[in-house]
């Protein structure tokens, strides 16, 4: 709630009420406060120094028995006579003398009370040591010696040999019975010969300590320096076997840290025993570090403190209560009269809006108030006379009146309400004069008499408006008249259009030109066909009417092509493109077209083609027939070539037949296979389906056939191995390459196998990358090592380089297993 | 048979020329050369060869094939093809003449004398009286 929408009576009481509270509230807590922590020091205290009184008790017991324990030890120093049954009459003597030990005892090093050990082997009270170690006990009820036992390993003599130092042992079990024992070091002449102890039972412990009551149900116990549990009123199984960290519960296991290291001090937790909060306060005790602990419920330590809140609270909500009324009281008597007025006021307000000017406020009210009532009634007087004036001459002009004025003598704003009021009529009468003589020259068709007088505000909008009318009515006339005159000029514009129209159609319709515009779409539906489509077979509804699409009358050979080529234009715009392809008239005949094809973006941004095809079947028919007659023109020059390099062959072999002289028959051989390597390539051009390129693979097997018989290599059986696979090279490539082949190939056969009988001849073309690599191998004897290939007499090797040069070739040689010429070269185009 | 006549019918006479010498060198007669169809057929009926060795392409109207169509028909002398690596077309058209054999251009002697020796025996062998 905001402040402003609060009374002035809710103000008052919720300021002194939340006032009262909050004094209250807070003098409270300082109290409790205050008290509750004045009430736990001394609950603190007294637990305290009761934890204390016990420890020191229980600490005063146990240093009177380590008295005893010193005393035999000193008394034993100065004891000379070394009679073992003298010393037993002393230790008997000193139980029987304190009930409340347990057992006395002495404990000798070997040989160390009177060296006669090996007497005493096993004898009475003796063990097989023989030591001197009676201990006298009461355990079983009546007064009996042992021997010591485990005094070679226990803390009971082996601390006080080791360290020279008084001990108070743990608590243990001993046949039942829970102790401790006291002990002190034996010396002669500063040796360390043994011990004298006494041992306690710690039952008188819990016996006393269980007792103990601290508030109603506080209680207390004792433990061992390492949390061993001496005594406990609830936990009797658990004394001597269970220690305060096998509680579990952390607080309890901090206070069980702080006792192993002498330190007093108090937690707060839940005790395992009750399951109540409780403060548990723990004291060392000085001898042997036994703890005392004191366990004390919360609740009760804290019962008056409690108690002293609850009656705070109580007084503090019946103080709030009373001075919440008291403030009701004060806030009504200060409000009542206000009420009255505003109420009284309100009521006039709601009759001068309602109009009923007549009414008056009440002044009748408390002298405080006096004068805002008769004020309000002054101001009421003054308004009413004018506005009843300025109201009748108001309804007279709504009458129609508009001669009507104000006769009362007005003042201030009033009497300029009521020039106003005058000077309105008279310029209404005005506007509506004028504005009657303009709108009856409209009536007479005379759109020229402009209106005269101009309105101000709505008035404006009134002249205005009658003012635009009669402009728009003007212009209308206007605009009219010259629209007619142009319509008629567009007749005769869109007659003669049509006249050209139909002329431009009779001119289409007359060419073998057909002229399309097909959607850019899959199998090209048609929008538009000239009429002269009849030349195929088809009429122009057959489109039209999508019964068929221009796809449908395409060469499906054809379709493919056009299409992944023409769509990739589509969705570009003013691109001409041009296509040759095949289509099918209506009767099934095929025609090659010509398409010249403008793809245009139409006026609703779609891409359409508009085009028109030819029919060009005559001008392909003499095409393919003239590539037919260049094709055996061809043919016939490579016939004829071939022929002519056969007769070289014939003329060298002729010539060769005048010479006895080998070496001249083998050149002339040579050169025969060279012209025949020649031959072979232009017999193969003749035979090859473009008369362009020559199939290379079977080019060179006929090659190496026809090298094998030319060789005639007899009782030697040499293998070709050709691999050449789908390698078509044109002949001025071939020609050197052939050669090449021939010469290196002739080389393997005259010369590689002059002893062997098996060889192998290896012919490899293949492409590599951009390039072709050929290689010739042979497993021959090799190339004599004097020879270099690049610059030799033999004239293989030198056609080889220099053919090598000519196709722009490398050529390599590797000579580790046989012979091998590895060329690289591309097609010379 | 002792030195076999030979018709040899090849429209490059160098060619011929060749063929000739190689002839004889290998020991057998050669009757006459021929260069077209026709002269290769009247020589063939004036000379009466035991064999005609016939090039497939031949100057005038009439190629080898025809050619040796009309010898076997009228004169059933064995006709040896001489060829070179040739088109499937004139292969087959080739075969449809029941020849004895092919030469393949270029040629050496060893194949000419093998191809000559098969065709005569072969010719012989079917026209043996005994048969």
């Amino acid at each position: 709630m905001k402040k402003n929408d609060m009374s002035i009576k809710e103000k008052l009481i919720i300021y002194i009420a939340v006032s009262v509270f909050l004094v209250l509230a807070i003098s409270t807590a300082v109290s409790i406060s205050n008290v509750t922590i004045q009430q736990r020091e001394l609950a603190y205290l007294q637990s305290v120094e009761m934890a204390r009184d016990y420890a020191n008790q229980f600490d005063g017991d146990m240093k009177a028995n380590m008295a005893i324990a010193e005393t035999l030890a000193r008394t034993m120093e100065m004891y000379t006579a070394a009679d073992r049954e003298e010393v037993n009459k002393i230790l008997e003597n000193v139980l029987k003398s304190y009930p409340s030990l347990t057992g006395v005892y002495v404990g000798y090093e070997p040989n160390g009370f009177d060296g006669k050990d090996n007497e005493y082997i096993n004898a009475y009270a003796h063990d097989s040591t023989g030591r001197f170690i009676p201990y006298w006990n009461t355990i079983q009820g009546h007064i009996e010696v042992e021997p010591l036992v485990n005094y070679d390993k226990q803390d009971y003599y082996q601390i006080p040999k080791a360290t020279h130092e008084d001990v108070v042992t743990e608590p243990y079990f001993y046949q039942g019975i829970f102790m401790v024992s006291l002990d002190a070091p034996i010396f002669k002449d500063d040796k360390f010969v043994g011990i004298a102890g006494v041992d306690v039972s710690l039952d008188y412990i819990d016996d006393v300590i269980s007792d103990l009551k601290a508030f109603d149900t506080g209680y207390a116990f004792v433990t061992g320096n390492t949390g061993i549990l001496v005594s406990h009123p609830k936990y009797k199984e658990k004394i001597g076997t269970k220690t305060l960290y096998d509680f579990n519960t952390p607080e309890i296991s901090t206070a069980a840290d702080d006792i192993r290291i002498g330190k007093g001090g108090s937690v707060e937790t839940i005790d395992p025993a009750t399951g109540k909060e409780v403060i548990m306060f723990y004291e060392p005790v000085k001898t042997g570090n036994y703890s005392f602990v004191l366990v004390v419920p919360k609740e009760e330590m804290f019962a008056g403190v409690t108690n002293l809140r609850n009656k705070l609270i109580v007084i503090s909500i019946i103080s709030i209560l009373f001075m919440g009324l008291v403030s009701y009281l004060i806030a009504t008597s200060i409000t009542s009269p206000i009420d009255e007025i505003v109420n009284n006021f309100k009521i006039i307000a709601q009759d001068v809006v309602n109009g009923n000017l007549d009414t008056k406020a009440q002044t009748d009210v408390e002298i405080d108030f006096k004068e805002i009532p008769i004020g309000l009634n002054m101001i009421l007087n003054a308004v009413i006379a004018p506005i009843r004036e300025t109201m009748r001459v108001t309804n007279a002009l709504a009458a129609g009146e508009l001669e009507t004025r104000t006769r009362l003598e007005l003042k201030g704003e009033f009497k300029q309400l009521g020039d106003t009021l005058d000077e309105f009529a008279g310029s209404l009468n005005n506007i509506i004069a004028d504005s009657n003589r303009v709108l009856t020259a409209i009536q007479n068709n005379n759109f020229s008499c402009n209106v005269q007088v101009h309105g101000e505000g709505d008035f404006k909008i009134l002249t205005g408006g009658i003012e635009k009318t009669r402009n728009s009515l003007d212009m209308a006339i206007h605009e009219q008249r010259r629209v007619e005159k142009e319509l008629k000029s567009y007749t005769k514009k869109l007659k003669r259009s049509n006249e050209l129209k139909e002329e431009m159609e009779n001119i289409i319709n007359n060419s073998p030109v057909i002229v399309f515009k097909w959607k850019a779409e899959e199998d090209w539906p048609v929008e538009f066909v000239s009429d002269n489509v009849v030349q195929l077979g088809y009429t122009v509804e057959d489109f039209t009417s999508n019964r068929i699409n221009y796809a449908d009358i395409v060469h499906p050979d054809d379709v493919g092509r056009v299409y992944s080529d023409i769509s990739q234009h589509y969705i570009e715009s003013d691109v001409k493109l041009n296509y040759e392809y095949r289509i099918f008239t209506k009767t099934g005949e095929l025609r090659w077209v010509e398409e010249k094809t403008f793809i245009r973006c139409d006026q609703a941004g779609r891409n359409t083609l508009q085009g028109v095809i030819l029919d060009i079947t005559e001008r392909k028919k003499v095409e393919e027939a003239l590539l037919e007659t260049e094709k055996i023109r061809k043919k016939e020059i490579h016939h004829r070539v071939k022929n002519n390099l056969q007769v070289i062959s014939s003329l060298l072999y002729l010539a060769s037949e005048n010479f006895k002289d080998p070496q001249i028959i083998e050149a002339f051989m040579d050169s025969r296979n060279r012209v025949r390597s020649m031959a072979l390539i232009h017999e193969k051009l003749y035979q090859s389906s473009d008369v362009s390129n020559i199939d290379f693979s079977d080019y060179t097997e006929n090659l190496l056939k026809s090298l094998l018989k030319s060789y005639q290599i007899e009782n030697k059986n040499i293998k070709f191995v050709s691999s050449i696979k789908d390698v078509y090279l044109n002949i001025d490539t071939a020609v050197p390459l052939g050669i090449i082949i021939n010469e290196l190939v002739s080389n393997s056969l005259k010369h590689a196998f002059p002893e062997m009988e098996n060889g192998q001849i290896n012919v490899e073309l293949k492409v590599v990358q951009d390039n072709f690599l050929l290689k010739v191998k042979d497993n021959g004897i090799g190339l004599p090592p004097e020879i270099d290939y690049r610059n030799t007499e033999s004239l293989g090797l030198q056609l080889v380089v220099t053919l090598v040069d000519q196709i722009d070739g490398t050529i390599e040689l590797n000579t580790t297993d046989g012979t091998e010429f590895s060329i690289i070269f591309k097609e010379k185009k | 048979m002792d030195n076999p006549k030979i018709l040899v019918v090849e429209d490059e006479n160098v060619v011929a020329l060749e063929l000739k010498k190689r002839l004889k060198k290998l020991g057998y007669q050669v009757s006459s050369v021929a260069s077209s169809g026709k002269e290769a057929i009247s020589k063939a009926e004036g000379f009466l060869p035991d064999l005609i060795i016939m090039d497939i392409r031949l100057k005038g109207d009439m190629d080898g094939i025809q050619a040796a169509q009309i010898i076997k028909e009228k004169l059933n002398i064995p006709v040896l093809y001489l060829t070179a690596h040739s088109d499937d077309e004139t292969l087959k058209r080739a075969k449809q003449t029941e020849p004895y054999g092919y030469i393949l251009k270029p040629f050496e002697e060893d194949d000419l004398r093998t191809a000559i020796e098969i065709a005569l025996y072969k010719h012989q062998m079917e026209n043996s009286p005994t048969k």
